[in-house]
């Protein structure tokens, strides 16, 4: 870890001159940055004390690089009983997991917990990694779901609908040097119906859909 | 979007400019455009709908025409009560100038968004189109936007709002007993108006149909215009068409069922509540009668036959 702290140190000094410029172009800032300012600022994190970075330390994607130590989701006990509760900590804890793929690009969890018959997940697992692939990386696209509710009556299929509110910050696409490659993808903010099955002591995921 | 402009004066950023023109065309050309967002990864899941009898959850039927998911409401910025200005925000505040010289200033807004089918939702702000304010103008802008919601329906069906053309076939002239494609065929209309000062911009949808027959039958409200029949195919029965079971001249029309919504200042186009029906002129339609005969022999071979020069 040593040795590469410092390279990343020493680096950070000449990525931070770039990324000041890149995201003073990007950002939408309401207060005018004078031009001067700039140099300013590498200059005072140019000086960064190595204890000061502990190593598991979450930060989140940017124009210089990929999040860094994101926290994979842990299954919450309440999330495991067959109940109303249950059900909802559960839809909770999936959304949390899409937005772990959504941040590191890896669709492997989201994977092990959705049902073979959800339409949308299987786009997320497919898309999600392309734009992980080479020398790419996203930043934004978190996932929070401020509502989540269920009456806990099964459908005709015996699948449990829980209705969710999905808002998924905006996307920016990045390439190696911090340039993005195409046009972000805007935030949403979204009513949806998902249908959890309660199979073999887990709840699975499988169906989510739009919901008017 | 200051900070961008600027910084094109560097070489870096013009080759970033450049860039995103290149991929741009890409993005265009290829099937996939890389984008990822959750709700838009190239899978389209049917919208369900709640069934508001059972409680359940139902997929919508094919052809389901898709509502805005969506509802708005709009905030004064920085208004925290009637009449009370909260002091600390207003040096962050967008400014509404004055629309003419002399004027008076405006009040900004920001508009909110949130799913519609969520009870309780979290509200997000909405962004414009050309990410400018959203201003009112008016002495009493609080209660601006309900006074303008009371009165849109009255003002939507008021607009000139171009009715469907209606078209039968075969025209004028029909036979009874035949099927007479009768189909409607209306256009989305878009109108900007003044109310109440503000500038309010409605888009016209006609979304049901009624038929009238003039010989006491009809069809709808439907959801279906129709459409025309190439004249090889004249006399097939159509999801419009209709039978004469007479002879004589009948006065067809059609009201088209327009809904609408509705955007002020540039704000969010939100739904008029209820319609508008809006008549085409009727048509005349004289329906004939047919007889038709069998011969065994042609005016020649019997030139005193029926329908023959020596009848």
């Amino acid at each position: 870890m040593t040795p590469r702290t410092s390279v990343s140190a020493r680096s950070f000094v000449i990525g931070s001159l770039a990324a000041a410029l890149t995201l003073t172009a990007c950002e939408n800032t309401t207060q005018p940055q004078s031009d001067k300012s700039a140099p300013a600022t590498v200059t005072a994190s140019a000086t960064p004390t190595p204890t000061a970075t502990p190593t598991a330390v979450y930060k989140p994607a940017d124009a210089k690089g990929k999040a860094e130590n994101v926290p994979l989701p842990v299954l919450p006990e309440a999330a495991k009983a067959n109940s109303k509760e249950g059900v909802e900590a559960f839809a909770r804890y999936w959304f949390q997991v899409m937005s772990y793929a959504y941040e590191t690009g890896d669709v492997g969890p989201l994977g092990k917990i959705t049902g073979p018959n959800c339409e949308m997940c299987e786009g997320v697992v497919k898309v999600v990694p392309k734009a992980y692939s080479g020398d790419r990386w996203v930043s934004g696209g978190v996932i929070s779901t401020p509502s989540v509710s269920s009456t806990f009556k099964p459908q005709p299929d015996q699948s449990i609908p829980v209705v969710v509110q999905v808002i998924q910050s905006k996307i920016h696409y990045w390439s190696s040097g911090g340039t993005e490659y195409r046009q972000p993808t805007e935030a949403t903010n979204t009513g949806n119906v998902a249908f959890l099955r309660f199979v073999e002591g887990a709840w699975r995921l499988d169906g989510l859909n739009p919901l008017q | 979007m200051k900070q961008r402009t600027r910084s094109r004066s560097t070489s870096g950023s013009l080759f970033f400019v450049f860039f995103v023109l290149i991929s741009g065309q890409e993005a265009g050309a290829s099937t996939e455009n890389g984008e990822i967002g959750w709700t838009d990864t190239g899978t389209k899941p049917m919208v369900y709908l709640r069934d508001p009898g059972s409680g359940q959850f139902v997929p919508s039927v094919p052809g389901f025409v898709s509502d805005d998911p969506n509802q708005y409401k709009a905030e004064l910025q920085c208004h925290v009560d009637d009449n009370v200005v909260d002091k600390k925000c207003l040096p962050g505040q967008i400014q509404c100038p004055p629309r003419e010289a002399g004027g008076k200033a405006g009040t900004p807004v920001v508009w909110k968004v949130a799913p519609k089918a969520i009870s309780n939702p979290t509200w997000v702000d909405w962004k414009s189109g050309n990410n400018g304010p959203s201003c009112l103008y008016d002495q009493k802008p609080e209660d601006l936007l309900q006074r303008i919601a009371e009165r849109i329906v009255t003002d939507f069906r008021n607009l000139p709002i171009r009715p469907a053309g209606l078209t039968t076939q075969p025209s004028p002239h029909t036979l009874k007993g035949a099927e007479t494609n009768i189909f409607a065929d209306a256009v989305e209309q878009q109108f900007d108006v003044t109310i109440l000062g503000q500038r309010v911009h409605i888009v016209a949808t006609p979304v049901e149909y009624t038929y009238s027959y003039g010989d006491g039958s009809g069809l709808g409200p439907t959801p279906f215009a129709g459409g025309p029949l190439p004249e090889a195919e004249w006399g097939q029965k159509t999801r419009t068409s209709h039978v004469y079971q007479q002879t004589g001249d009948f006065q067809v029309s059609v009201t088209t069922t327009f809904r609408g919504t509705y955007s002020v200042n540039g704000g969010p186009n939100m739904p008029i509540p209820g319609t508008g029906q809006f008549a085409s002129p009727s048509q005349r339609v004289s329906v004939w009668r047919s007889i038709t005969r069998n011969y065994a022999d042609n005016c020649i071979v019997n030139p005193r036959g029926e329908g023959c020069p020596g009848a």
